[in-house]
């Protein structure tokens, strides 16, 4: 997958922009300058070349330089997504974390009205759901613009804002499983033997629909992560989000080629994780099925 | 062979967005009135002016049903795509092209697709038709994996057996008894989706990459209203609400066809 990921980045931004050094200078940039950054870009040689390149900086961990600042893409990256991993990495916890109370609330005791809520709001986009909730807040507390202070509150806030989505799907999964087993024979079974709800809940319900949660949760880590950089723009923190929203503007290819790999790679490790943990939880469950 | 009844809700979305346009169009979303620049809501502008000062409420109507209508399209190319593709694959189920097409389909639920979709029009050149068919190819791969599970499962059902020995074709048992058998269920995954492709829309647009500029779209309208959020208020809100209402509209479409599509079965 990352193979397939990293060959069609480089046909995208490589191969196929008819020409990415006019692109990146506009239309009224001189030809000598474009013939120059074409050869400071490495433009001028074959294809193969280029694909030989770029797959051995790949390899030492050479992302390319920035057509903007001049600044290497890999340590630009490492710089912004010190800041984005941890709120994305704090909104997946919370998410799970959320999902959990939510139908531990509604399914142990009853208490079914958040759990709707939460239904409802996966009627919404994840993006604009994110962008809403950071707009009213600001509009609220006009002072929330963080700029990358590292205390805790400038964390939280944002990955609960970037969260709620995901909590929103988790909670509608987990729910969904728990209610269809509720009345499974292992069940009645275990109640039967006289545990307590919350003992059959976390023993026996839990247990049989984490695989569906767990899968759940791998494809939500991702509307985090994108729920992450739309709040991070929206309070002005200094970090992914901000470097994708320039890097685009000013159609700094090496940046935003950047961006999608080192996230095809993160997010395939994530999925194989997932996918081995769930075959150590359920020994029957192979992709697909 | 009964029917299938589509309800008349499910051609909604093109009338509603052509009026939505029109309306828009009357009231001109493209003239500017510097003088007017951000002016609060008014009789003349009921939805107040953006920092050009062009009319709020023109370009409002015109981004709503632009976006109405290509999302109504790109659930169709969706469909189409997602069905053709799923069916096959179901039906070689195990075969080298089931197996590619689920890691493709694994690969867009797994990786941040808004960012693959930014990166592609980072390259490309944005325009509007471009946008909504990379959303109809995107929104592909949920019809896609539920046909071809459905196919895989109805392949060695009791009525694709008892057909096979009358002696039915392959093509007429695909196309005239399964691929019914599983539209509908194919039409009710895209209910989960569509507030998803609706979210690469807004994304799109507001990253500036959806339908280019001076047009107006509903993403570019957010980002311009989150720049100006303790201003003008009148910036934000409407296009918020309206993308709101676009999902809970789109969905009920899907939903309404896939009810007809199961009382008919």
């Amino acid at each position: 997958m990352i193979a397939a990921v990293i060959t069609a980045t480089f046909v995208l931004f490589y191969v196929l922009p008819g020409d990415a050094a006019r692109v990146a200078l506009g239309p009224s940039a001189s030809e000598a300058a474009v013939a120059e950054l074409r050869r400071s870009m490495g433009l001028d040689a074959s294809v193969a070349t280029r694909a030989w390149r770029y797959a051995a900086g790949l390899l030492r961990g050479d992302l390319g330089h920035s057509l903007i600042s001049g600044r290497g893409v890999a340590a630009l990256l490492a710089e912004r997504f010190s800041v984005t991993a941890k709120v994305a990495a704090l909104g997946s916890v919370f998410s799970l974390a959320g999902s959990y109370a939510l139908v531990l609330a509604a399914h142990v005791f009853g208490w079914r009205l958040p759990a709707r809520w939460a239904q409802a709001g996966t009627l919404l986009p994840s993006f604009a759901v994110s962008l809403g909730v950071a707009l009213a807040l600001l509009v609220v507390a006009p002072g929330l613009r963080f700029g990358g202070s590292g205390a805790l509150e400038s964390v939280a806030i944002p990955a609960f804002v970037a969260s709620l989505s995901a909590t929103a799907m988790l909670t509608t999964v987990l729910l969904g499983v728990c209610d269809a087993i509720a009345s499974a024979d292992f069940v009645r079974s275990l109640r039967a033997q006289g545990f307590g709800r919350l003992a059959v809940f976390h023993g026996g319900v839990l247990r049989a629909a984490s695989p569906s949660w767990l899968t759940a949760w791998a494809n939500q880590v991702s509307i985090v992560l994108v729920g992450t950089l739309v709040v991070e723009i929206a309070f002005s923190i200094p970090g992914a989000g901000a470097l994708l929203l320039s890097a685009v503007e000013q159609r700094d290819f090496p940046v935003v080629g950047g961006i999608v790999v080192v996230n095809a790679v993160f997010f395939t490790v994530l999925w194989t994780v997932v996918t081995g943990v769930l075959r150590q939880i359920d020994p029957r469950v192979v992709s697909g099925e | 062979m009964s029917r299938v009844r589509t309800p008349l809700l499910a051609f909604a979305p093109i009338p509603v967005g052509l009026l939505l346009l029109l309306l828009g169009h009357a009231r001109d979303p493209l003239a500017l009135h510097l003088a007017q620049s951000i002016s609060s809501p008014s009789g003349a502008m009921p939805l107040g002016t953006d920092p050009l000062g062009r009319d709020v409420l023109a370009r409002l109507l015109v981004a709503s049903g632009a976006a109405l209508i290509g999302l109504y399209l790109s659930l169709g190319v969706s469909t189409i795509i997602g069905v053709t593709g799923g069916s096959l694959m179901g039906w070689t189920a195990g075969s080298w092209f089931d197996k590619l097409g689920l890691f493709v389909i694994d690969t867009v639920f797994v990786i941040p697709t808004l960012l693959v979709l930014l990166a592609l029009f980072t390259s490309l050149e944005p325009s509007t038709l471009r946008t909504y068919l990379a959303l109809g190819v995107v929104g592909a791969a949920g019809p896609a994996r539920v046909t071809r599970n459905e196919l895989a499962r109805l392949r060695q059902s009791p009525v694709a057996i008892a057909q096979r020995a009358l002696g039915f074709s392959t093509a007429r048992l695909l196309l005239v008894s399964l691929l019914p058998l599983s539209a509908s269920a194919a039409v009710r995954s895209m209910t989960t989706y569509v507030p998803e492709l609706l979210g690469y829309e807004v994304g799109l647009g507001f990253f500036g990459l959806g339908t280019p500029p001076p047009t107006p779209s509903l993403g570019r309208m957010l980002y311009d209203g989150l720049n100006q959020i303790h201003v003008a208020w009148w910036l934000w809100l409407g296009p918020a609400v309206t993308a709101i209402l676009i999902g809970v509209l789109l969905r009920s479409v899907l939903l309404a066809v896939s009810a007809g599509d199961r009382k008919a079965a």
